[in-house]
């Protein structure tokens, strides 16, 4: 079963369970801390990124065997820095970073809390587990632009007020200010150290955030970085997850072995919650005239706005959606050709919003669920100056049934 | 003939990785499926002093199926047998969800159901898709549709019945 670990994992713990049942009864349930997904990393080595599934167990020390040897870390280096960063949530242990050398000679950093003095994760459980030395999340030595280590590390939860990201970095003593801005807001000061360190918890997943670092240095130089960004990626204006749109289409009927003539199957849009899961949500498709052909610049546009709520099922098309229970939203979305530079949206009580179709064509506009989609207006802004005004629906055509 | 523990595992090295499959083939979603595998096992644990002997691997889907419809009624996976026995939920990577789709052949499965859709006469397909896709009423089928309540039930049914044994030939086929 090596292409699931899973089936494994799950294997061992029954057969566990089957040996000795009355041994294992009461065993808390709550799956614990989860994994460390992401990392963003300067010219870091790729090593193992270090991957805890708590259980009631002790953090294991990475086996030398399972890291690149860029990435192993010299024993008796490590050292917690001083710096803190307080948890979302008032009354849990702060964050911190350690800072170590690994056997080939680059910097290695770690994000873990503090308790008493000791290094560690506190797991969903509640259990405070240290951290072992040899566990680092990242290796990497110092850039010309004098950063050595920027990352994006997440605690993964079984409840999205538990995820937690951790901003983190490692730059040099000449570092003055750091500023972090979330979804596009203001930027922040985040505190750093002499050493050019800073941490930073923050609540959510990083799409969620997208967070922006500017790094000013002294004599004023400033670097600017810009995380878990995709230009098909937008956060959602009311704090919940990020939504992703795609683009798919239908094929042509074949007639003779050959693609029926004459055919212009239409393209649809739809756009769902970034990451996927038990409770991702997905709109249903917005679909247009297609008139994609090879050597071709597409002009297709079209988009519309729907409120959307309920538990729809998805059942008889790829793009009927399924927004699953998620709490409502009005959207406008859509695709327009790469001659449009943007689309404004306007509505009642001043409302105005910005989109700019992604690479893949598509865009999205996700508003509060009291704005009524009837009520909206589109200026679509096309490169070459000219505008067109529009009402919330445009050359839309069904969806077409598979 | 009670099972042993080393039955247990017997059968989970054999049967596992179907039972997902089977699970991933009817729910679309790998997360469930694994969960209602070992929500499976364990309760045939649980449930070892009823085996009479015979078909083990019968009676193990026996207990899936009788999950499967536990999931359909309530919408959730029961996890009452595992927590017994102290075994906790596992979070599937992405890759992992990704592989089980490709085992079950999701993709071709939606496929075979589009086209099976598309054999339906209109009147069924639209109904169906008033009733299932824009959960209607009954009753605000037929008046969509201009028919009397009994026949937008009936045109419902037959469409499901339709796809079902879509389905189950798709299975067949595959089980092969």
């Amino acid at each position: 079963m090596s292409d699931l670990p899973i089936l494994d994992e799950l294997g061992a713990d029954l057969q566990a369970a089957f040996r000795d049942p009355r041994g294992v009864r009461g065993r808390p349930l709550r799956s614990l801390v989860l994994a460390a997904v992401l990392l963003v990393l300067l010219a870091a080595s790729a090593g193992a990124a270090t991957y805890y599934v708590l259980r009631a167990s002790p953090i294991a020390p990475l086996k030398p065997s399972d890291v690149e040897s860029q990435q192993q870390v010299a024993r008796g280096t490590s050292r917690v820095l001083a710096l803190r960063a307080s948890d979302p949530v008032r009354g849990e242990p702060p964050w911190g970073l350690r800072i170590a050398r690994s056997k080939t000679g680059l910097t290695c950093g770690t994000v873990g809390q503090i308790v008493n003095g000791e290094f560690g994760i506190v797991g969903l459980d509640g259990r405070f587990r240290v951290v072992p030395e040899p566990n680092a999340d990242a290796c990497s030595i110092a850039g010309a632009d004098g950063m050595t280590l920027l990352g994006l590390r997440v605690f993964d939860a079984d409840k999205a007020a538990k995820v937690r990201t951790l901003l983190n970095g490692l730059a040099n003593p000449q570092l003055r200010r750091v500023q972090v801005s979330l979804g596009g807001g203001d930027p922040r000061t985040i505190p750093h150290d002499r050493s050019g360190a800073f941490v930073i918890a923050l609540r959510g997943y990083p799409e969620d955030l997208q967070p922006v670092v500017t790094l000013t240095f002294a004599g004023g130089r400033a670097k600017r970085l810009a995380l878990a960004t995709s230009d098909n990626v937008i956060p959602d204006p009311l704090g919940g997850g990020a939504w992703r749109t795609e683009v798919g289409g239908f094929g042509c009927p074949i007639r003779h072995g050959k693609p029926a003539a004459n055919c212009h199957p239409p393209t649809c849009v739809t756009f769902s919650t970034a990451r996927a899961g038990k409770a991702s949500a997905g709109s249903p498709g917005l679909c247009g005239k297609s008139d994609d052909s090879p050597g071709h610049v597409s002009r297709a546009l079209f988009y519309g706005a729907r409120r959307l709520s309920g538990k729809r099922r998805l059942m008889s098309s790829p793009f009927s959606g399924r927004w699953n229970g998620h709490a409502p939203r009005t959207a406008l979305w859509g695709l327009a050709p790469t001659s449009v530079a943007s689309i404004e949206i306007t509505g009642p009580s001043g409302l105005r919003r910005v989109a700019r179709p992604a690479l893949n064509r598509a865009f999205l506009v996700v508003l509060d669920p009291t704005v009524n989609p009837e009520a909206l207006r589109v200026a679509i802004h096309y490169r070459d100056g000219r505008v067109i005004h529009t009402g919330p629906d445009h050359h839309l055509v069904p969806t077409p049934q598979p | 003939m009670a099972l042993t523990s080393d039955d247990f595992a017997a059968l989970y090295d054999r049967h596992g990785r179907s039972l997902v499959i089977f699970f991933q083939r009817r729910m679309y979603d790998a997360e469930a499926a694994v969960d209602l595998m070992a929500e499976t096992f364990a309760v045939a644990f649980r449930d070892r002093a009823q085996f009479r002997g015979g078909d083990a691997a019968g009676w193990l889907y026996g207990i899936a199926h009788h999950q499967l419809t536990g999931y359909y009624r309530r919408g959730s996976v029961e996890r009452r047998a595992l927590a017994r026995l102290g075994v906790a939920r596992r979070e599937l990577s992405d890759a992992e969800i990704e592989r089980i789709d490709e085992l079950a052949g999701t993709a071709a499965l939606r496929a075979e159901l589009g086209g099976a859709l598309a054999r339906l006469p209109a009147e069924q397909r639209d109904a169906l898709e008033l009733r299932v896709v824009q959960e209607c009423s009954y009753a605000e089928v037929a008046r969509r549709l201009s028919v009397s309540e009994p026949t937008a039930r009936q045109r419902v049914s037959r469409a499901l019945r339709e796809l079902a044994g879509a389905l189950e030939q798709w299975e067949a086929v595959q089980e092969r």
